[in-house]
């Protein structure tokens, strides 16, 4: 056996300097590290015998243990074995609960797990044999043939496993599967199969009981290693130390390493002739091949783990944005549909309201119509009687009763003025006042308005001029017209005592009308004039016993005004007299 | 004619307002007949044939605006002018008195001064 495993060597020591090359990845920890005697290495050890398990005495035993002891006596480690299941010990290695585990085969999904020496420990194979005289020798003989197989092995049914095999290079054959090696060699031995599939340690041990050959097919190698958690400080340093002696071991026929191999395996290194040549060969070939892919492999292993690592990173970034923004879209649609849902009942509350509204100015309009009535009704009698009273009709009247009737019949006009001004008002802000447009001249207006205050401004010793152009059309509510120019004039006569009234029409650029009404009163306080438009904000109030006003007059006037399509402003000096402007389109314009 | 031989009929309900009317109205030497319902007052304007009929729009039975359609329907009260005295002056009003068949409308508060130069005017 000590030919095969020099053969062996040789090719280890071609690939050693690209080995040691590779080692320039690893980092140096140990320097410092191998000083410290105490370093304590926890192990995971779990049963299979004969490769690692408990004895009799409750110590660690087999060839894992006989490697691990050997390499811990030369760097002064304490080892703690840490026992467990094979899950269970793989769970601690990726926890770092331990710090290294024995045993472990290199797979792609486990190199994301964990860190991996980079010497193999061990390798185990499959392999095929044979009764003597069948004449299988190559992977090609076995065509047509019948297999015995162990039920539901890595080596039959896995990636690597012989079925996948035969279908690669398209040969037919049977499979007989069984419950364990030993039935896989009985069948062989005794006809019922053509050839049988085993681990190469079984085959080793139990081929001179039945008395089997070793086919030159063999497959499904799976190098073993040590495993270390991939975060820990100690992984590299731990990695360096044992791939050092590793080599060392393999390169010493005498080592522990091929005692172990001998004593558990029962590699019996003494006994060339057994073996045939081309074995030797194809072991060789296989182990050399193995460890050029392993040392190939470590150079991309080491790019791919940092470049997983990242990408993992990137991949794992990219999950959580992506989550992150389906949280928000969920968010967003919930809200969505919240808002569609409030939107639909605000509608429907809207509706209601505004079927609300319509009822409630319905009601505005019948109560306004109503009031008109009734407060009317009853001035008529006041007004009218007083009327006939004045004028004689009921009989003479004595100085007194006359004043008094006077006073009755004053109070009474401007009562009804107050009603008027109010449904006005009222009727104006309910949108209710419908504009009847119509032409008609100025002149003739303001000659209207001019008599109507005539006995009054003559009374009052007052002089009134009028500048207004004559025939000038208009085209506007007369009535309305009418009301502005009443209430504006109205106001200059009622709040000058002497001097003069002047009122002047002029037709301004952009067809409009400006009439000015200026007198020479008593004028408004610059702080009052803000609020000059303002319902009931008759500005001085000890004037209001003597100027009789409703407190409504130029806030229905600006009323008016603004439904005229026109606008009304005030200038005053305070003792000096007042200006008051309103302009108005000559034409009004007519809503489609 | 003399304004002796001249009628004219007012319905109104309400008796204060009645009495300012018919008072200003034979004082100045109109004789007067009054109704205080539409119906009775349909039937005076018919029977009695006034030269004006003054008709309140507000009554308990018929308001005034109906009264006025059915003397305008009846053959003998297709030409008296009936002039609308009411109380409603809200916009509109004139303008569906006229179109019930009132020849005038006078607004509530009447003015004394000028009421009986605008009821001769349909006289």
């Amino acid at each position: 056996m000590r030919g095969i495993e020099k053969a062996v060597g040789q090719i280890l020591g071609s690939g050693l300097v690209f080995l040691c090359l590779l080692l320039l990845y690893v980092p140096i920890f140990g320097a410092t590290v191998a000083a410290d005697d105490s370093i304590t290495v926890r192990v995971g050890i779990y049963e299979n015998q004969p490769k690692i398990f408990t004895d009799d005495q409750g110590n660690a035993s087999g060839f894992w243990p006989d490697i691990i002891g050997y390499i811990a006596s030369k760097e002064g480690w304490k080892i703690e074995y840490i026992h467990g299941t094979w899950t269970e010990c793989l769970k601690r290695l990726e926890n770092n609960e331990i710090d290294m585990m024995p045993d472990v085969a290199y797979t792609e999904e486990r190199s994301r797990q964990y860190d991996f020496s980079h010497e193999t420990v061990y390798t185990s194979w499959s392999m095929v044999y044979t009764r003597a005289g069948t004449g299988i020798q190559s992977l090609l003989d076995l065509e047509g043939k019948n297999i015995a197989v162990l039920k539901g092995s890595v080596n039959v049914e896995g990636p690597d496993g012989i079925k996948k095999l035969v279908s690669a290079f398209n040969i037919n054959c049977a499979f007989t599967e069984v419950d364990s090696y030993a039935r896989v060699f009985e069948l062989v031995e005794n006809g019922e199969a053509d050839a049988g599939v085993t681990s190469k340690d079984f085959g080793y041990q139990h081929e001179s009981d039945f008395d089997l050959v070793k086919t030159a097919i063999i497959f499904q190698p799976s190098p073993l290693y040590f495993a270390f958690p991939i975060n820990s400080s100690l992984t590299p340093y731990l990695i360096e130390g044992i791939d050092r002696h590793m080599i060392g071991l393999k390169q010493d026929y005498d080592s522990i390493y091929y005692q172990s191999l001998g004593k558990w395996f029962g590699e019996k290194h003494s006994e060339k002739s057994v073996i045939p040549v081309w074995l030797i060969w194809a072991l060789a070939g296989t182990g050399g091949l193995m460890l050029l892919l392993a040392g190939g492999s470590l150079l991309l292993r080491s790019q791919v783990r940092s470049r997983t690592k990242e990408l993992r990173e990137e991949v794992s970034e990219h999950k959580l944005a992506e989550e992150k923004l389906a949280k928000y879209r969920q968010r967003l649609e919930k809200l969505v549909e919240a808002r569609t849902a409030e939107l639909a009942a605000k509608t429907v509350e809207i509706e209601k309201a505004n079927i609300h509204l319509h009822e409630m100015d319905r009601l505005k309009s019948v109560f306004l119509a109503s009031m008109s009535h009734e407060l009317r009704t009853p001035l008529n009698s006041i007004i009218g009687f007083t009327g006939i009273m004045l004028q004689g009709m009921a009989g003479g009247l004595n100085d007194e009763q006359q004043k008094q009737l006077t006073i009755v019949k004053s109070s009474a006009s401007h009562l009804l003025g107050l009603i008027n001004d109010v449904l006005d008002i009222s009727k104006i802000e309910a949108g209710r006042i419908e504009l009847s447009l119509e032409e008609f001249k100025i002149d003739d207006m303001m000659q209207d308005v001019v008599q109507t205050f005539s006995q009054m401004v003559s009374e009052k010793g007052l002089d009134l001029i009028t500048e207004v152009p004559e025939n000038l059309v208009l085209f506007s509510d007369k009535r309305r017209v009418k009301q502005v120019f009443m209430n504006l004039v109205s106001n200059a006569v009622k709040f000058t005592d002497r001097g003069t009234i002047k009122i002047a029409a002029r037709v301004l650029n952009g067809g409009k009308l400006e009439l000015c009404v200026s007198d020479t009163g008593i004028g408004i306080k610059e702080e009052d004039m803000s609020r000059l438009f303002e319902p009931f904000q008759q500005v001085d109030m000890s004037l209001r016993k003597r100027h009789e006003g409703t407190g409504l007059g130029l806030y229905l006037t600006r009323k008016l005004a603004d439904l005229l399509g026109g606008d009304i402003s005030a200038k005053s000096q305070y003792g000096q007299g007042s200006e008051f402007i309103f302009t108005i389109p000559l034409r009004h314009k007519v809503e489609a | 004619m003399d304004k002796k031989l001249k009628k004219i009929l007012i319905i109104e309900d309400n008796e204060a307002n009645l009495y300012l009317t018919k008072f200003i109205l034979e004082k100045n030497g109109y004789q007067v007949l009054e109704a205080r319902e539409g119906i009775q007052g349909l039937e005076l304007a018919t029977k009695q044939k006034p030269d004006l009929i003054l008709m309140d729009i507000q009554l308990p039975d018929i308001d005034g605006l109906e009264a006025v359609k059915r003397i305008r329907t009846a053959k003998t009260g297709q030409e008296i002018p009936i002039v609308a005295l009411t109380s409603y002056a809200m916009v509109g009003d004139r303008e569906k008195s006229l179109a019930a068949g009132c020849t005038g409308y006078i607004e509530k508060p009447i003015n004394p001064d000028t009421f009986m130069a605008e009821i001769e005017k349909f006289l």
